[in-house]
């Protein structure tokens, strides 16, 4: 059983001889009181803040993640993912453009050199002097020189394509380097070619003799 | 809520530019390793992308009705991705970290509260369209690759066949998803009306440099299952109601949802015997990649109702017409009464949406696909390499 800070303040005494000085006894009384007092005051404010405690500690231990996770994640760590995303996107983005450039130089060699052949082919046959001098018209190109022209113009084609292809195997490469997790698992694999079923073509109806997926060789036109 | 605080704190977040997504997205893979799976192995494309959603909801935020339908078209179209209902809390703790850590002491328990409510009324939307379109439509499409025919250097037609039929109208587009590039998708439109058995034709082009359309063209085979995402896009699709003269402008493979178009209007015309008059135009760099161009003279020979030009822009000593396919269609007229529909490059779409206007025709009367602003999130980046911008 405590004695409360107001007891102690107006604590009565019973009077005898030789007593000590009243004064000196009631300021000593005050003094301890304060204290008393005040020592109360702290104890309830650090019960306070140790239930506090008490209820985060439970919380925490309740829900590992969210907050915590937030706070455990250092702006350190996430500054050094960023930047191995950054070096990965850059190294993608710079075999793009590498891509990009080579096919689009191929696309101008093939352009320039069907381009050159065309014109050694109307050279050629311009300078074949016509018989009688009056030429034909639509025959004054020489057989020879025209079938010298396509067959340049499909070797560049097939040229071109393998070009292609060879640079589509470097982007697959490229593409195949990094595996997260699953990410291997989830692809298809290649197996083997169905059986080709080509679907009718519904393709207008009015025009069910032209087969949807049609079209001539472009070097043919 | 406080609207003005939430802008605000955006608008300063947003100061730190590339940094904001790169944060956001290293915390949410160090958080949660297992979403790393959700995306692309390059998240270049992928930054930009949130960035912009977010800046776009948050500025419209106090309208909240005008945000809505983007964030249900998001929400929708998130389920192809594979994001579920439980990732939401992963992505909004990460955002909120994100935003403490470039707000710094200006990220005060008030502000933290607001950007708590908000995110919570983002990811609800979004949540509860997704699940709502679960009832009637799956999150993709798988479809079994039927043929591959590669008609030039640049250019191939896929037909697919999907498991699932796959409902969508001429003209719109689906998002592609080939074994070889998990997690990149590209918008393809479709180049032929609904058919019977379902099946679909693609025009792929190749785009220098391009992850996706080099290896469609090299390495997809016959047999070869690829996913599709649900069709998107309005502005290429005829109006219910209404069959006006058509002015149709295509470049490259954006040919596709034309000749889609054309299909539908080929079939109404053969079982109503009436129909609009229809004038295409195709334009392409070199006369090969012209790849449709037997189909089309055909039906341009049988059918009264139906003109084909062609234009080729990089090749001097092509005999027919040359130049850019705007111009040629701008300067052919036949704008004049009809309503023009332009499908291809950005830069394409641009300058026949230009040099049709500068030559006369009302804007309302032009129509042409905007991917940057079709919320679902496929970026002008993005679709250099879609079937509808080749």
């Amino acid at each position: 059983m405590t004695t409360s800070p107001q007891a102690i303040r107006t604590a009565v005494f019973s009077r005898s001889w030789h007593g000590v000085d009243e004064q000196e006894v009631r300021a000593l009384l005050d003094r301890l009181a304060t204290e008393a007092e005040d020592c109360q005051a702290e104890r309830a404010s650090l019960r306070a803040e140790t239930d506090g405690l008490r209820e985060e500690v439970e919380r925490l231990r309740r829900e590992p993640d969210d907050d915590r996770v937030r706070q455990e994640i250092s702006a350190r760590a996430v500054e050094l993912l960023s930047r191995a995303q950054q070096a990965a996107d850059d190294a993608v983005a710079e075999a793009e453009q590498y891509a990009r450039d080579l096919v689009m130089t191929a696309r101008e060699q093939y352009r320039d050199v069907l381009h050159r052949a065309q014109e050694a082919a109307s050279q050629a046959a311009s300078d074949v002097p016509a018989p009688d001098g009056a030429a034909a018209p639509g025959y004054v190109r020489p057989v020879p020189e025209v079938e010298y022209v396509r067959t340049y113009a499909r070797v560049a084609q097939v040229q071109l394509r393998s070009v292609l292809d060879a640079l589509t195997a470097e982007v697959d490469k490229l593409g195949d380097l990094p595996h997260l997790g699953g990410a291997a698992a989830r692809r298809a694999p290649a197996g083997e070619p169905a059986a080709s079923s080509t679907p009718v073509a519904v393709w207008l109806p009015d025009f069910a003799d032209v087969p949807g997926q049609s079209g001539g060789t472009p070097a043919d036109r | 809520m406080d609207v003005q605080a939430l802008k605000d704190t955006w608008a300063e977040v947003a100061t730190s530019g590339d940094e904001v997504p790169h944060f956001f997205y290293s915390h949410l893979f160090l958080s949660h390793p297992e979403t790393r799976d959700l995306f692309p192995v390059s998240m270049s494309s992928q930054r930009d992308k949130l960035v912009g959603a977010l800046g776009r909801v948050v500025s419209n935020v106090d309208q909240l009705e005008e945000v809505v339908p983007y964030l249900q078209q998001l929400g929708r179209d998130h389920r192809r991705f594979d994001a579920v209902a439980d990732h939401y809390p992963a992505v909004g703790a990460s955002l909120l970290a994100t935003l403490a850590h470039f707000l710094g002491p200006a990220w005060t328990p008030a502000v933290a509260a607001d950007w708590a409510a908000a995110y919570g009324v983002i990811a609800t939307v979004m949540v509860e369209a997704a699940e709502e379109s679960e009832a009637t439509t799956p999150a993709s499409w798988t479809a079994e690759v039927v043929s591959l025919d590669r008609r030039s250097l640049d250019v191939a037609v896929l037909q697919l066949r999907p498991t699932e039929r796959l409902p969508f109208r001429p003209g719109q587009s689906v998002a592609l998803e080939i074994p070889s590039r998990p997690r990149l998708w590209r918008y393809y439109s479709p180049a032929n009306a609904p058919r019977r058995d379902g099946t679909l034709e693609l025009h792929v082009q190749l785009v220098p440099g391009g992850q996706v359309s080099t290896s469609v063209l090299r390495t997809l085979r016959t047999g070869d299952a690829v996913r599709l995402g649900a069709a998107v896009g309005d502005q290429l699709v005829l109006p219910e109601d209404e069959r006006p003269d058509l002015l149709l402008v295509a470049g490259g493979t954006g040919l596709a949802p034309m000749r889609a178009v054309v299909e539908q209007l080929a079939a109404e015309r053969r079982d109503s015997g009436d129909g609009p008059r229809v004038h295409l135009f195709h334009g392409a760099r070199m006369p090969w990649n012209l790849y449709e161009h037997d189909l089309l003279q055909r039906l341009a020979a049988d059918q009264p109702w139906f003109e084909y030009s062609e234009v080729v822009s990089d090749d001097p000593s092509h005999p027919g017409a040359r130049g850019l396919v705007g111009d040629a269609a701008a300067a052919s007229g036949a704008w004049q009464g009809r309503t023009t529909m332009v499908c291809g490059t950005e830069a394409m779409v641009e300058h026949t949406v230009g040099a049709l206007t500068a030559a006369g025709a009302p804007p309302g009367t032009v129509r042409y696909e905007q991917f940057t602003t079709v919320l679902s999130g496929p970026t002008a980046d993005e679709h250099r390499e879609a079937g509808v911008a080749p």
